[in-house]
C-alpha cells in the first residue's frame, strides 16, 4: 500500500449580501430612562452571534461600552423589517442600519448632553467608557447615565434613531447580463495538504492553511469561530457530504447522522486561520460578509491536493473513496 | 393503539406477552425505540425482561456467557474480555455503548452488527429459553425468531489469535463501510492452523468468508502466503450499497483490509 | 393511554410523575418536568444533542424509556451550575468560544462531564473520544475540544493532527485604508448569549410548550412523479387522538412562490399536493392529533391512490426535447429569464479569444445535493392568541419573508400574524424556506390550538430544501505566458421540482463567473433546471461554492497544461482595483493578490519575488 501526499492551491472571492440588492433592512435604537441603550431589529441570530456584534456596532457608534446594549431581535411586533440573515448580508445590511439609527440616538444625546454642560454639541465627544467630554477639556463632563435622565425626566427629549439600509436593486441587463451583483467582495486563499491511501481512496486532510481578507474583524474570537467552522465544513463538502449520494439517482439518500457524513472529531485537520482586513466601502466599520465564504476555498484546494497526491482528477463532488479508487483503477488500466 | 412498555421480572413471562401481536423485544432499545419514534406504528407493546441472567457475565474455564442485555460498555471494561474489547468499542459513540446491547446488535441490520461480526468468527452459541442455536442458524432465520435470545456463549479466543477490524468513514465513530473479525491459529512453525472469519456489510447480515478460511490453512502470514486467501476473499459476497458505499467499493476494498487485518 | 408513574431525581431533586407508558426519557424531562436542556436534534440516537448523565453513565434520553429510570439520579446540563456558578467545563466553553448556535451544547457537556468525571485528565484523543457520539455543525469541533482540555486542565502531551493554532491578524496589509481606533469594534467581547448555551438556559423555539398543543405529521409523496387519483382520509379522521386533517382544498391560496416578494415568479409550487406530486417526500397532506404518535398512527391510514407517472432525474435528460415536464407551472424544465432559457453574461469575444489562445482546456465539473444539516430541525409553533391572532415562535432565517408568504398563502392580513424567533439552531441557509410556518397557523386557525409542526432528523435530511447538485461547463483559452484570454461558462442548477430560491442562485452564479480574474473575453450562462427531486434552495455560498470549485480546480489544470506553479499562475489573472468584470461593474476592494501573498508565506510556498511585490490597487497606482 502506499500512502501518498499532495498540496493543492485555491483562490476566491465572495459577495455580500443578497445579490444585485434590494435587500433592505431596518433598525431602531433608544436610550433608557438610565442610559442603557436598546437595538430593535427582526434579523434571525442563527448561531453565528448576530446579537453580539450589533451590540457591539452600537455601542462603538455611541460611544458607550457593549454591555450597556440591549439587542431586541426577531419579533416581527416589535422589530422593523428586516429582509432576512442570508447571503452573508447579516452584519453588513443591519449593521449599517444600526450605524445610521445608533447615529441619530448620539446626535438627541449629544445635544441633551450640550444643553446641560452649556456647550455646543459638536464640541463634546464620549470617552466609550459612558462619560461624555468636552473636546480639549476633558474635566468638564457629564455621564451617559445623567444624560439619559434629563432627556427623560427634564428636557423631554426621546434618545432615539431610526436606521435603515438598502442596497437599491439592480436589475440584469438581458443580452449582455451588465449588473451590479454586489458591493463588496470577501477574498481568501486556502492551501491544503492530504494523504491519499491509493489503495482505499481514503483522504486525510492533514493541514489547511486559510487566509482571509474580511474587511474587518469587529469580533476577532467570533470571527475565529465562523471561519474554523467554515474551513471544517468545506473539507466536509469536499470529501463527505451529500444528500444523494448516487447522483442523479436518487436512491440510498441518508436519513440521519450515521449516514450523513461530515468530519468527525477524529478527522480534523491541523487548521490555521489568518486574516487581513481591507475595509469595504460601504460596510459596516469595514466589515464584509466572512460567514459563507470561509466554507468554498477548501473545496478546490482539497481536490487540487489530491490530485497532486495521486494523479487522478475527480471533478464531481463529494469526492469520496470510491470515485477516487475508479479514478485510480481507470488510469492503471490505461 | 398508543406505545406501552410491558416488564416482566422473568424471560419466561416476556416470551409469553411477546406471543401477542403488536409486540416488540425491547433491548437496549437504540434501533427499536428510534424506530417508535420515527413512526413505526407496528409495534405498539414494548417488553422487556429484568432478569437478572440477562445482564450476567461469566467467564470461567476458558468459556464465556455472556447475558442478552449486556451492553457493549460493560464488555469493552470487562477485563476476562479484553481481547473482545476492540469489537464491542467499535460500537457507536460512548452513549450508545451504554445501551447496545448483545441481544439488539444480534438483530441489528447491516451496516451495524459490528459485534455479531465477532461473534460470528468466535463461533457463538445463542440460549433461548427453547435451547441454543449456533449463531450461523441464527443469522439464516432471524427474522423468523421472535424467542428472546438469553445469552450468547463462546470460547476465548487462545491469546493473541483475535483480530478485529472495523472501517469506517468517520473518526472515531462512524457506522461500518465493513468489519472483519477473525480467530486464526498458527502452529509453532508460523503457518495457519486454524480460521475463521467473518465480514460484517460483506452481505445484508454478518457472513463467513469460507474461501479465505481455507486458503488461509496452511500458510504463513506475510504477503506472499495470504495472497491466495486474498484472491478469493470476495467468494459468495453480496455487499449492501448504502449511503456510506456501493456494494462495487465494499468488494473492491475487503481484500486490501482483509491483507492488514492479516498483516498487522 | 396507559399511565406508569416514574420516581428519580433529577439534578438531585427528587421528581415523581405520571407520564404516558412509552414516553421517552427526553419528552418526560422536556415536555412534562420542564428541564428543556436536553434538545432533540434527531430522535434518532444520531446527534447526542439529548445527551444526559444516568447513574453516571452517558445516555441518551431520546432512546431511553422514562419509566426504566425509575430510581435512577439522572444529571442533566441545567444541573451543572450552582447557585449561579457555572461548572468549569461551563466556564471553559465561554472561554474558548466553544458555542456558535448553542444547540449541541448540553449534550457535549454532558458528554465532556462523564469524561472527566471518570478520566480527570484526559489525552486529545480520549477528548476525541468522548465526544464522538455528539455533533456539531458550527464549530468543527477544535474549540469543544479545546475546551474540555481546558477544563481538564491537561495539556494535551499529544500534539496530534488537529491541533490548531490560534486565529491571526495580520494588520500590515492594507494598513494605509486602515484606522485601529475603536472602542469596541475589533475587540474580541465575550458572546452575549453563551452563557444561556452552556447552562441550557438559552430557549429555542421548541423548548415552548403550550396546553393542549397539537402534533403536525405530514403524508408524504411515496413516488417521484405521480398523478393523484384519490385521496380517502375517512379512516383517518376517525382515529382516536386525531383533530383536523388537512387537504389541498384548505389552502386559502394553495399554489405559490417565496420569491414572489421580489417579483420572481410564477407561482409554482403546492404547500399541499394537489392532482400530482412532482418529488418523492411532497406533502399530501397534514394530519393533527393530540400525540405525535396519534397523527403517526392516523397517518398511516390516510389512502392516497396514485398514478405513477415518468420521472427525470438528470437535468441533461430534463433540458432534452420530449422529456417528461416536471412542473406545469414553467411548462418547461427550466426557469424562463427575462434574458431567455438561462442568464447571460456577455464580455468581450469569446471566440476570437480562443482562436487567439495557444490552448483550449474544456471540462465539466459536477456536484450532489448537500444538506444544511443544522443540529436543530427546521420547525414552528403556533399559538393562537384569542383575539384572532397567531403567534408563530419559529427558526425561520428570515421572519418577515416567512411573514408576508404565509400571509398571501393564507390570505390573512399580516397584520395577524405575529413572529417570533431569532435563536436558531444552526441554519446555513437551511431555513429560508418557508415550508413549516403557513401549514402549522392554518391549522392552528382551523383548530383554535397550539400546533407544533417540526421535521424529523429524516425529514431534515431528505425533505428540507438541499443546495443543488450541479453542473459546470468550463471552457477556457489560456496563452503560454500565463493570460487566460477568454472563458465561458455554462452553469445548470438542480432545481429539483420547485423554484424556491434556484432562479435566484442560477442567476447569482453568472454574477460571480469568471471568478476574482480579469478575462477580456467572457460568455457566461446559467440555467435553473426542474428534475423530479427534492427542491433544492439556499445554502451557505448560495450559487457560488460549486462554482468556486469548478473555477479553481479548473486554474490547477490550466497551470499544469501550461507547466506553471498553480499559485504564480493565479497571481497573473489576479483582478485588481479598476479592472472591469465581465458584469461590467469596475473592482473596487480587491484583495485576492495580498490573500495569495500571505498564503505564499504561511504554506511555504515560494512564488517569485514580482508576485511578492505585486499590489491589488489599480495597476500602476
Ligand atoms: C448513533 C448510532 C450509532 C450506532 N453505531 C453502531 C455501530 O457502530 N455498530 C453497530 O453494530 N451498531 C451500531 N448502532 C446500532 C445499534 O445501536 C446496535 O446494533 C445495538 O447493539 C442494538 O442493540 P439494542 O440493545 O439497542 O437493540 P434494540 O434496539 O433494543 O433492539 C433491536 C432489535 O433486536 C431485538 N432484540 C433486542 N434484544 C433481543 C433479545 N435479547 N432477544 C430477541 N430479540 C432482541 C429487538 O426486538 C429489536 O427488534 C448504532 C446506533 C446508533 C443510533
Ligand atoms: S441523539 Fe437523541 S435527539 Fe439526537
Ligand atoms: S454550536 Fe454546535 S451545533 Fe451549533
Amino acid at each position: 500500500m502506499a500512502i501518498r501526499r499532495g498540496r493543492g492551491v485555491a483562490a476566491i472571492n465572495y459577495p455580500t449580501g443578497m445579490n444585485l440588492g434590494g435587500d433592505p433592512t431596518q433598525a431602531l435604537v433608544h436610550s433608557t430612562p438610565t442610559g442603557n441603550f436598546m437595538v430593535t431589529l427582526s434579523s434571525v441570530d442563527l448561531g453565528q452571534g448576530m446579537k453580539q456584534i450589533m451590540a457591539q456596532i452600537c455601542a462603538e457608534t455611541i460611544g458607550v461600552p457593549t454591555d450597556r446594549v440591549v439587542v431586541d431581535t426577531a419579533d416581527t411586533d416589535t422589530g422593523p423589517h428586516c429582509m432576512g440573515t442570508f447571503a452573508s448580508r447579516g452584519t453588513h445590511r443591519a449593521g449599517n442600519a444600526v450605524i445610521q439609527a445608533a447615529r441619530e440616538a448620539r446626535q438627541v444625546m449629544l445635544e441633551v448632553a450640550a444643553e446641560e454642560l452649556e456647550v455646543n454639541a459638536s464640541d463634546l465627544e464620549t470617552d466609550g467608557q459612558g462619560n461624555i467630554l468636552v473636546k480639549g477639556a476633558p474635566q468638564k463632563s457629564i455621564s451617559i447615565f445623567d444624560v439619559a435622565l434629563s432627556a427623560h425626566f427634564k428636557r423631554g427629549r426621546s434618545i432615539s434613531g431610526r436606521g435603515m439600509f438598502l442596497i437599491p436593486r439592480s436589475y440584469p441587463e438581458k443580452e449582455t447580463g451588465a449588473m451590479k451583483p454586489s458591493t463588496c467582495y470577501a477574498h481568501a486563499c486556502t492551501v491544503a495538504e492530504v494523504e491519499v491511501d491509493d489503495e482505499t481512496g481514503e483522504v486525510t486532510v492533514l493541514t489547511v492553511k486559510n487566509v482571509f481578507e474580511i474587511g474587518r474583524a469587529l469580533n476577532p474570537k467570533m470571527v475565529e469561530q465562523q471561519l474554523v467552522g467554515g474551513s471544517w465544513m468545506g473539507i466536509s463538502h469536499a470529501l463527505y457530504e451529500t444528500t444523494e449520494p448516487y447522483y442523479p439517482n436518487r436512491d440510498h439518500g441518508g436519513t440521519d447522522f450515521n449516514q450523513y457524513l461530515m468530519p468527525g472529531p477524529g478527522d480534523l485537520a491541523q487548521t490555521e486561520i489568518i486574516v487581513l482586513e481591507r475595509p469595504s466601502a460601504d460596510g459596516p466599520y469595514g466589515a464584509k460578509g466572512p460567514g459563507e465564504m470561509c466554507a468554498n476555498p477548501q473545496i478546490p484546494a482539497v481536490a487540487n491536493a489530491v490530485f497532486d497526491a495521486v494523479g487522478v482528477r475527480i471533478d464531481t463532488l463529494p469526492i469520496t473513496p470510491e470515485r477516487i479508487l475508479r479514478a485510480l483503477k481507470a488510469q492503471a488500466s490505461n | 393503539m398508543a406505545l406501552a412498555l410491558q416488564t416482566f421480572s422473568t424471560v419466561k413471562d416476556a416470551n409469553a406477552a411477546l406471543k401477542a401481536a403488536g409486540t416488540r423485544y425491547l433491548g437496549g432499545g437504540t434501533l427499536a425505540v428510534r424506530a417508535a419514534n420515527e413512526g413505526d406504528v407496528s409495534v405498539s407493546s414494548f417488553i422487556r425482561s429484568t432478569e437478572p441472567s440477562l445482564s450476567a457475565i461469566t467467564v470461567s474455564g476458558g468459556k464465556v456467557r455472556i447475558g442478552a442485555s449486556v451492553t457493549m460498555a460493560a464488555i469493552a471494561r470487562h477485563p476476562d474480555l479484553s481481547s473482545l474489547s476492540h469489537a464491542a468499542h467499535a460500537v457507536g459513540g460512548p452513549a450508545i455503548r451504554n445501551m447496545a446491547t448483545v441481544g439488539g446488535n444480534l438483530f441489528a441490520p447491516a451496516p451495524y452488527g459490528d459485534f455479531t461480526v465477532a461473534l460470528l468468527a468466535l463461533d457463538a452459541t445463542l440460549s433461548t429459553d427453547g435451547g441454543d442455536l449456533p449463531i450461523e442458524t441464527f443469522l439464516v432465520k432471524r427474522e423468523s425468531i421472535h424467542a428472546i435470545v438469553t445469552a450468547v456463549g463462546f470460547s476465548l479466543p487462545a491469546e493473541g489469535s483475535f483480530r478485529f477490524l472495523k472501517v469506517s468513514r468517520i473518526k472515531p465513530k462512524g457506522i461500518s463501510v465493513l468489519s472483519i473479525a477473525a480467530v486464526l491459529e498458527q502452529a509453532p512453525d508460523g503457518t495457519v492452523s486454524s480460521a475463521r472469519i467473518a465480514l460484517g456489510c460483506m452481505a445484508d447480515r454478518p457472513m463467513r468468508a469460507t474461501a479465505t478460511e481455507k486458503a488461509l490453512l496452511g500458510r504463513i502470514l506475510t504477503s506472499h502466503g495470504i495472497a491466495p486467501a486474498l484472491a478469493v476473499a470476495n467468494d459468495g459476497t453480496a455487499p449492501i450499497t448504502d449511503p456510506l458505499a456501493s456494494a462495487w467499493y465494499r468488494n473492491e476494498v475487503l481484500p486490501v483490509h482483509l491483507g492488514r487485518l492479516l498483516l498487522a | 393511554m396507559a399511565k406508569v408513574s416514574v420516581q428519580f431525581t433529577l439534578n438531585g431533586a427528587e421528581k415523581a410523575e405520571f407520564i404516558d407508558s412509552g414516553t421517552t426519557l427526553l419528552h418526560a424531562l422536556r415536555d412534562k418536568i420542564g428541564d428543556t436542556s436536553p434538545k432533540g436534534g434527531c430522535h434518532q440516537g444520531t446527534c447526542g444533542a439529548c445527551s444526559v448523565i444516568i447513574d453516571g453513565e452517558l445516555r441518551l434520553s431520546c432512546l431511553t424509556l422514562a419509566e426504566t429510570c425509575s430510581g435512577a439520579a439522572i444529571t442533566t446540563t441545567s444541573g451543572l451550575s450552582e447557585g449561579g456558578v457555572l461548572h468549569p467545563l461551563q466556564r471553559a466553553f465561554l472561554d474558548a468560544f466553544a458555542t456558535q448556535c448553542g444547540f449541541c451544547t448540553p449534550g457535549m457537556i454532558m458528554a465532556a462531564k462523564v469524561l472527566l468525571d471518570h478520566t480527570p485528565n484526559p489525552s486529545r484523543d480520549e477528548v476525541v473520544e468522548a465526544l464522538s457520539g455528539n455533533i456539531c455543525r458550527c464549530t468543527g469541533y477544535e474549540p469543544i475540544i479545546q475546551a474540555v482540555l481546558t477544563a481538564a486542565r491537561s495539556n494535551s502531551q499529544n500534539a496530534a493532527r488537529g491541533e490548531s493554532k490560534k486565529m491571526e491578524l495580520r494588520k500590515s496589509y492594507f494598513a494605509d485604508q486602515r484606522k485601529d481606533d475603536l472602542h469596541e469594534i475589533g475587540q474580541p467581547r465575550p458572546r452575549s448569549d453563551s452563557p444561556g448555551h452552556v447552562t441550557g438556559k438559552t430557549a429555542y423555539f421548541a423548548d415552548r410548550n403550550f396546553p393542549g398543543m397539537l402534533h403536525l405529521k405530514m403524508v408524504r409523496s411515496p413516488h417521484h412523479h405521480a398523478r393523484i387519483l384519490s385521496i380517502d382520509i375517512s379512516e383517518a379522521e376517525k382515529h382516536p387522538g386525531v383533530v383536523k386533517i388537512l387537504t389541498a382544498k384548505d389552502v386559502p391560496h394553495n399554489v405559490y412562490t417565496i420569491l414572489i416578494l421580489i417579483q420572481i415568479g410564477p407561482e409554482d409550487e403546492t404547500v399541499l399536493a394537489d392532482g400530482k406530486v412532482r418529488w418523492k417526500g411532497e406533502a399530501v397532506v397534514a394530519v393533527l392529533a393530540e400525540t405525535e404518535r396519534a397523527a403517526q398512527e392516523a397517518a398511516a391510514k390516510v389512502k392516497v391512490d396514485y398514478e405513477v407517472l415518468p420521472a427525470v432525474f438528470d437535468m441533461e435528460e430534463a433540458l432534452k426535447p420530449g422529456a417528461p415536464i416536471v412542473n406545469e407551472y414553467h411548462g418547461r424544465n427550466y426557469y424562463l429569464y427575462d434574458s431567455g432559457e438561462c442568464r447571460k453574461v456577455r464580455f468581450g469575444d469569446v471566440e476570437a479569444g480562443f482562436a487567439s489562445a495557444d490552448h483550449v482546456l474544456e471540462q465539466t465539473y459536477q456536484s450532489s445535493p448537500i444538506e444544511h444539516a443544522p443540529t436543530e430541525t427546521t420547525g414552528c409553533i403556533v399559538a393562537p392568541e384569542g383575539n384572532d391572532r397567531f403567534t408563530c415562535y419559529t427558526n425561520t432565517q428570515a421572519m418577515f419573508f416567512t411573514l408576508d408568504n404565509a400571509s398571501i398563502i393564507l390570505q390573512m392580513p399580516g397584520n395577524r400574524l405575529h413572529f417570533v424567533g431569532g435563536t436558531v439552531g444552526g441554519g446555513f441557509g437551511g431555513k429560508v424556506d418557508v415550508i413549516v410556518e403557513p401549514i402549522a397557523i392554518l391549522g392552528a386557525k382551523l383548530t383554535g390550538r397550539p400546533v407544533s409542526f417540526i421535521y424529523s432528523r429524516a425529514e431534515e435530511m431528505q425533505i428540507s430544501s438541499p443546495r443543488a447538485a450541479e453542473k459546470v461547463v468550463i471552457k477556457d483559452g489560456v496563452m503560454k505566458d500565463g493570460r487566460i484570454v477568454a472563458r465561458k461558462v455554462t452553469g445548470y442548477t438542480d432545481a429539483g421540482a420547485y423554484s424556491r430560491h434556484s432562479p435566484y442562485g442560477a442567476q447569482k452564479g453568472a454574477g460571480h463567473y469568471p471568478g476574482p480574474y480579469t478575462i477580456p473575453n467572457v460568455w457566461i450562462d446559467t440555467y435553473c433546471v426542474y428534475t423530479n427531486r427534492t427542491p433544492s434552495s439556499a445554502m451557505r455560498g448560495f450559487g457560488v461554492t460549486i462554482g468556486d470549485f469548478a473555477l479553481e480546480v479548473q486554474m490547477d489544470k490550466l497551470a499544469r497544461l501550461i507547466g506553471m506553479d498553480p499559485l504564480e499562475f493565479r497571481f497573473i489573472n489576479a483582478y485588481r482595483d479598476g479592472d472591469m468584470k465581465a458584469h461590467r461593474q469596475p473592482t473596487e476592494g480587491a484583495a485576492l493578490i495580498e490573500c495569495m501573498q500571505e498564503a505564499s508565506r504561511a504554506a511555504n510556498w515560494p512564488v517569485a519575488e514580482k508576485f511578492m511585490a505585486m499590489s491589488s490597487y489599480a495597476k500602476g497606482a
